[in-house]
């Protein structure tokens, strides 16, 4: 028979978790930045079919999306003494080298989910826009930022908030070296108590809300960014109804 | 509360349909803190694990397979070590057929409870606040916690390691005791025995921290045992007796194995075990005086 004992989680149990909760935060967030950035950079390059970087980021797409997260995370962390050099391995492992570590294999594996992500929202426009925005003569950077992305992002916002979401509980599996998120003190809490079921009740509310408010944030991104469409609908709706 | 079915062994068995699991967790949801009966044991029918397991003629133990010389798979993948003859010998004393479950620290408390297993041998060591949750037979192993180091480090007792970075294996009890006796150093903690040595061995970390048994293990595996040290006395900074795992509120059980486990130990079958695993001839290169251990017999 098992006894619930939601006790063990007040007092120095409870305040590991609220621990685990703030370093999952920042990996987390840290993770996003970079995997959006590296995902934004490869995914726009692999739209634009350029001859030679285009092979390149298709490489990288293929290997990080086609290898678990975990093993890249422990192959990152056992892998770094051979290739950093000596003095910034040192350097780093004294700082802490595997929050470092989780955030790199992380970025790059989600890195590439989210480059698929863009290429595929940026083939959603259609080429006519951006040959109209070429014959006015805006150059790529302008074209980019004043005509692709602005209707990309509308479509894009929604998968991305799902892979914001992956992201968040992929975070739990850089306990595997050592990183003291979430995940980690519900085992370092059944380890002393043996009540590993309470702390994993407790990890899992602590995820879902987490996660309820990425998508949260998302939902709202979205309608921010539709808001000239539903407008425009609107206004055309009434204009048809009116006639 | 749910009844048991019962049918000897099979009445640990779950007797409850789906819908009055259901109630069993709206239940817990809604009284929070009370506690939920959520599977059925023979013990809460009154009857003994010893008289069920008697009557199946099975004793169901959980072993380790991730401590070498304990509880581990060899290279012709069979599962052997210390404990699993020491559990070997429990079941043929008490005239049963004994079936094995692999068991990880994950694991092994879990499936205790929920009536898989009725017995654990997984190296584990007593600690008061996990006596609140299951109980422990009397002690059958005594290790003292020590480190392990790369021999050029130069690290010899804990004081060297202030300001250095010590790992161990999650779930391990050094995790907390070591950082207590060493504020000063970082620990880092790894999934599996395995990936902590590999660490040691990169210099991710500077010394392992656990049980003086599991890391004279882990030195006997590596490719060259000597680039490596056993610390002894002078790094000792806690230790542990290990207790075999039952439920909790199984006296007779609990008896059956404290009583067979002395036997073992006055008919010096244990001492048999010790040297064939971890005594001076064998890898681990261990003896009873490091170790300090003594069974207590009752008359």
């Amino acid at each position: 028979m098992y006894h619930f004992e939601w006790s063990v989680l007040w007092g120095e149990w409870g305040l590991r978790l609220l621990d685990g909760l703030y370093v999952t935060v920042k990996l987390a967030l840290l993770t996003m930045v970079f995997a959006f950035a590296a995902g934004f950079v490869f995914g726009i390059i692999r739209w634009t079919r350029n001859r030679y970087l285009e092979p390149i980021c298709w490489i990288y797409v293929e290997f990080a999306r086609n290898t678990p997260p975990l093993v890249q995370i422990l192959f990152w962390y056992f892998s770094a003494v051979y290739i950093l050099p000596h003095w910034l391995f040192a350097y780093m492992r004294d700082v802490g080298f595997e929050f470092a570590a989780a955030v790199f294999a992380l970025s790059i594996y989600h890195g590439a989910f989210v480059a698929e992500i863009v290429r595929a929202g940026l083939n959603s426009i259609s080429l006519g826009q951006v040959d109209a925005a070429r014959s006015l003569g805006l150059n790529f950077r302008e074209r980019m930022l004043h005509v692709t992305l602005p209707q990309a992002i509308r479509v894009l916002i929604p998968p991305l908030t799902n892979e914001a979401v992956g992201l968040l509980k992929n975070t739990s599996l850089a306990m595997a070296i050592g990183v003291t998120e979430i995940a980690y003190q519900t085992k370092y809490i059944d380890t002393y108590t043996f009540r590993g079921v309470e702390a994993l009740v407790a990890a899992s509310a602590l995820y879902i809300c987490l996660c309820l408010i990425v998508s949260g944030l998302g939902r709202l991104a979205t309608k921010r960014f539709s808001r000239h469409v539903d407008t425009r609908r609107t206004m055309r709706v009434t204009a048809l109804l009116s006639e | 509360m749910l009844k048991a079915n019962p049918k000897g062994a099979d009445g640990l068995k779950m007797n409850c349909s789906r819908r009055s699991f259901l109630k069993g967790v709206t239940a817990a949801a809604g009284t929070g803190a009370a506690g939920l009966p959520l599977r059925t044991l023979a013990a809460d029918c009154g009857k003994s694990t010893l008289q069920a397991t008697k009557e199946a003629g099975v004793l169901k133990a959980g072993i380790t397979m991730e401590v070498p010389y304990f509880g581990f798979i060899d290279e012709k993948g069979n599962h052997v070590g210390f404990e699993y003859d020491l559990v070997t010998e429990i079941a043929k004393r008490l005239n049963v057929k004994l079936q094995v479950t692999q068991v990880t620290s994950a694991t092994r408390i879990p499936i205790l409870q929920q009536g898989r297993i009725d017995l654990v041998a997984s190296t584990m060591t007593h600690y008061r606040s996990r006596d609140e949750v299951i109980d422990f037979s009397i002690d059958y192993f005594y290790s003292p916690q020590t480190l392990l180091v790369r021999k050029d480090s130069g690290i010899r007792k804990v004081a060297d390691l202030n300001g250095k970075r010590v790992g161990a294996v999650i779930g391990a009890g050094s995790v907390k005791y070591f950082q207590e006796a060493q504020p000063g150093a970082k620990m880092q903690t790894f999934e599996g025995q395995g990936e902590s040595f590999l660490a040691l061995s990169q210099g991710l970390v500077d010394a392992l921290a656990t049980d003086a048994v599991i890391l004279a293990g882990l030195r006997a595996n590596a490719t060259n045992p000597a680039d490596f040290v056993l610390l002894g006395k002078e790094a000792t900074y806690g230790g542990g007796p290990y207790g075999l795992g039952v439920r909790e509120n199984d006296s007779k059980w609990r008896d059956a194995i404290n009583f067979t486990l002395q036997d073992i130990w006055n008919d010096r079958t244990w001492e048999r075990l010790f040297n064939k695993w971890v005594g001076p001839n064998t890898k681990l290169q261990l003896t009873k005086e490091v170790l300090g251990f003594e069974m207590e017999t009752w008359h």
